[in-house]
């Protein structure tokens, strides 16, 4: 159906914040394409800048090869499926869901017929007559998405659908929104801040922070192969390990990663190890998911890291231990919390103070339409400040069995699959050789 | 101010745990207040009930009563039945024309500056550049007195020394606005349309802000363009603003007196309900029961209108 391509969009509030930050990405026909980040990082502006609701800054936005940036919403052939539901308070479940045909001039009897077809499909043909607020959350939502699948549109826009739904009614639809789309072959954006959301429903993830692009892929392609440490830190659950390394360089040989007490060894043969060595003497990011630790006997030789478990998490069908392994872990701010606000120096904030000013005078939102420069292009390193005194102790989190043997301060050591283990320079980027 | 403690003066030489008897039991509950509280109660609620009972309906019931009288103040009540009313239907020339002018009065407010002061609450409630001003413009006539509405209307229609025939140029065959009976009460509704905009607009402005945006954002994407959203999604959430605004429309036609009196005491052209009632009872040839039928007259217009419009709004809630 409709193909969308979006041209290095960018979206400048008029206070002056960076909603969108350069942002170029391609939906293909039918495909399952998932805007996923924290709160407040851009990609519901993303999508609203898609439909039509939001004009961007700069950039273009085009739908089916052709620009749209001009287009009203009505005019581009989506249909959106909001947060909240965005259902008439006013009217029947019935009129809600044939309000779109009403509009576009459908007559009443090929009118009721599809409103009751597209019903029944969704599994609310016998609550035609009710008015929404007397439904349930999980009615809502179908209800909202029986409106938008009425109307045959070219793409689907969602805005978070399953965020104000309980967990087990959202797993429910989640499988049941997945397979509708699939079945109607209607490219989809889907935007939402639950990774698992994204890595189960998606045909390929794009994963924003802060108005930037960090990674576009499939699942696979994401999670195996992280681009940037957010991502890494973002995906997975539980998150994956990130211990702060120093690296040495023994020539033809190996490259050491001093993880503090211990080490860790890449053979000179792994076509990683050039890569990084470039970092000799330098400190490093590096990464493992739970599933690339096995528990071993101690003394067992290879790639094995001893530990004292800290505490253990019982998840049912299986359980999770956190070692303690003498390294330090690096911290990944803003994983789910809101975006910090940057104050402006100097000029800068005497002229927000007339913005306001301004603002109150003529009640509406005057400001400076440049975002601040010293806001973009800024990226501090991950790493800790070496002279600080707090340091986080690593938890290295492991699998285990479910309701293991063990308990908190038994001793354990782990072998470590290298090819598993990834690598990221101070600035957050995948150390990697070749493309992916 | 310590609270009372609330034991009757029977318990104080009691054992504790010692079960009490039903009837003790019962006395408990109904006398959860003290007697404090039932005085304050009692003065909160009782002063403004008799002041509202005494100075309003007890007067309300009374000019019911005397309708069917005939009184000059001073002298005895003579009881004469449905007189006064077949009286003034027949024979009282001011009292038709009163009608008239109210019904039109009603009929300006409602159809012509009641939708117009929707309209301007839908422009300035997309927040355009200096939206407060406009706000506090459009809402300041509201501010003014009728009464001065009225001094107004005369600086401006007057007619030799008003300014609306200054800026017509007919200084020398110069347009009656306030004297001729035929326009004369169009001069003045153009005004207290004037102060009636501002007053509607204010109202519709706060119930568009209760709108959800959202539910506009839905519309625009199925299709609908600003008239259609407007009247199929953002007003029919508006009911309640409107009973409110119908309501005041209506109080507000039928109850308009000030801004003829000052004008010219309500005559040739500018007669209205209120103003007869007034001329019958305050004056020099006060006839109370008269005008006590005329205002019981004004009451029942009234309260049919509202009673009317509520009784729809009520069962269309029940449909609902």
């Amino acid at each position: 159906m409709t193909t969308v391509a979006l041209k290095d969009v960018t979206k400048v509030f008029p206070d002056g914040t960076v909603a969108v930050d350069n942002v170029s990405l391609d939906v293909n026909d039918g495909e399952f394409m998932v805007l996923l980040g924290p709160s407040g990082c851009g990609k519901s502006t993303v999508l609203r800048m898609v439909a039509g609701l939001e004009d961007p800054s700069t950039g273009a936005v085009l739908l089916d090869g052709e620009l749209a940036n001009d287009l009203p919403p009505r005019e581009r052939g989506i249909a959106m499926v909001f947060q909240d539901f965005a259902l008439y308070p006013h009217m029947s479940v019935g009129a809600n869901i044939a309000f779109p045909l009403r509009l576009s001039g459908v007559e009443e009897g090929p009118r009721g017929e599809r409103v009751a077809d597209v019903a029944s499909a969704l599994g609310i043909g016998d609550v035609l007559g009710r008015k929404p607020s007397q439904l349930s959350g999980g009615q809502r939502q179908r209800v909202a998405m029986g409106r938008a699948i009425v109307r045959r549109p070219g793409l689907f826009l969602m805005d978070e659908p399953l965020s104000n739904l309980d967990s087990g009614l959202r797993a429910e639809l989640r499988a049941e929104i997945s397979g509708l789309v699939r079945e109607l072959g209607v490219s989809t954006i889907y935007v939402t801040h639950d990774q698992a959301e994204a890595l189960t429903m998606a045909d390929r993830v794009a994963i924003m922070r802060k108005g930037v692009l960090q990674d576009v892929g499939t699942p696979t392609q994401v999670y195996g192969r992280p681009a940037t440490l957010y991502v890494a830190a973002f995906l997975g659950s539980p998150r994956m390990n990130l211990l702060e390394a120093t690296v040495y360089v023994h020539l033809d040989r190996y490259v050491t990663l001093n993880l503090g007490e211990q080490a860790l060894y890449l053979p000179w043969d792994d076509i990683r190890a050039r890569a990084v060595a470039h970092y000799h003497g330098e400190r490093i990011v590096v990464g493992m998911r739970a599933e690339a630790l096995t528990p071993v006997a101690p003394d067992t030789p290879g790639d094995v890291l001893q530990g004292r478990i800290r505490y253990l998490e019982h998840h049912g069908h299986e359980s999770l231990a956190f070692l303690d392994i003498g390294a330090t872990a690096i911290v990944v701010d803003d994983l789910g919390g809101p975006v910090t606000d940057e104050r402006p120096t100097g000029a800068g904030r005497g002229l927000r103070r007339l913005g306001q000013v301004m603002q109150r005078l003529t009640g509406r939102a005057v400001g400076p339409g440049q975002p601040a420069p010293a806001a973009r292009g800024a990226r501090d390193s991950v790493l800790n400040d070496p002279g600080r005194h707090h340091r986080r102790p690593a938890e290295l989190a492991v699998r285990l069995a479910p309701y293991p043997a063990v308990n908190s301060g038994h001793p354990m050591a782990v072998s470590v699959r290298m090819d598993a283990v990834h690598f990221f320079d101070e600035r957050g980027d995948r150390i990697d050789v070749g493309w992916r | 101010m310590t609270p009372t403690p609330t034991a009757p003066p029977v318990e104080a030489g009691r054992a504790a745990g010692v079960p009490r008897s039903p009837a003790r039991r019962r006395r408990r509950r109904i006398g959860r207040f003290t007697p404090r509280d039932i005085a304050v109660i009692g003065l909160l609620l009782g002063l403004p009930l008799l002041l509202d009972l005494g100075l309003i309906w007890g007067p309300a019931l009374a000019s019911i009563g005397l309708s069917f009288t005939s009184w000059d103040g001073l002298g005895e009540i003579r009881p004469v039945g449905l007189d006064n009313y077949v009286n003034i239907v027949s024979n009282y020339p001011p009292f038709w024309p009163a009608v008239w002018h109210n019904l039109l009065w009603l009929a300006f407010l409602g159809l012509v500056a009641t939708p117009f002061g929707l309209f301007l609450a839908v422009l300035l409630d997309r927040e355009m550049r200096f939206t407060r001003f406009y706000q506090t413009a459009f809402y300041l006539p509201v501010v003014l007195s009728l009464a001065v509405v009225g001094f107004l209307a005369q600086l401006i229609f007057s007619r030799d020394y008003g300014v609306a025939n200054a800026i017509l140029g007919r200084t020398d065959n110069p347009v009656d606005w306030l004297g001729d009976p035929s326009i004369n009460l169009w001069s003045v509704l153009l005004l207290v349309g004037w102060r009636h905009v501002g007053y509607v607009m204010l109202l519709y402005l706060a119930g568009l802000k209760a709108v959800d945006p959202v539910l506009k954002e839905a519309a625009a994407i199925d299709g609908a363009n600003e008239a259609q959203t407007f009247f199929r999604v953002v007003f029919p959430t508006l009911r309640p603003v409107n009973v409110i605004v119908l309501v005041i429309t209506v109080i507000e036609a039928l109850r308009a007196f000030d801004v003829v009196y000052a004008i010219n005491r309500g005559r040739n052209g500018l007669e209205l309900l209120s103003v007869l009632v007034t001329d019958n009872i305050v004056g020099e040839a006060s006839r109370i029961g008269y005008g006590s039928a005329i205002a019981v007259i004004l009451l029942l217009i009234s309260t049919g209108f509202i009673a009317v419009y509520l009784v729809q709004v009520f069962r269309r809630e029940d449909e609902a």
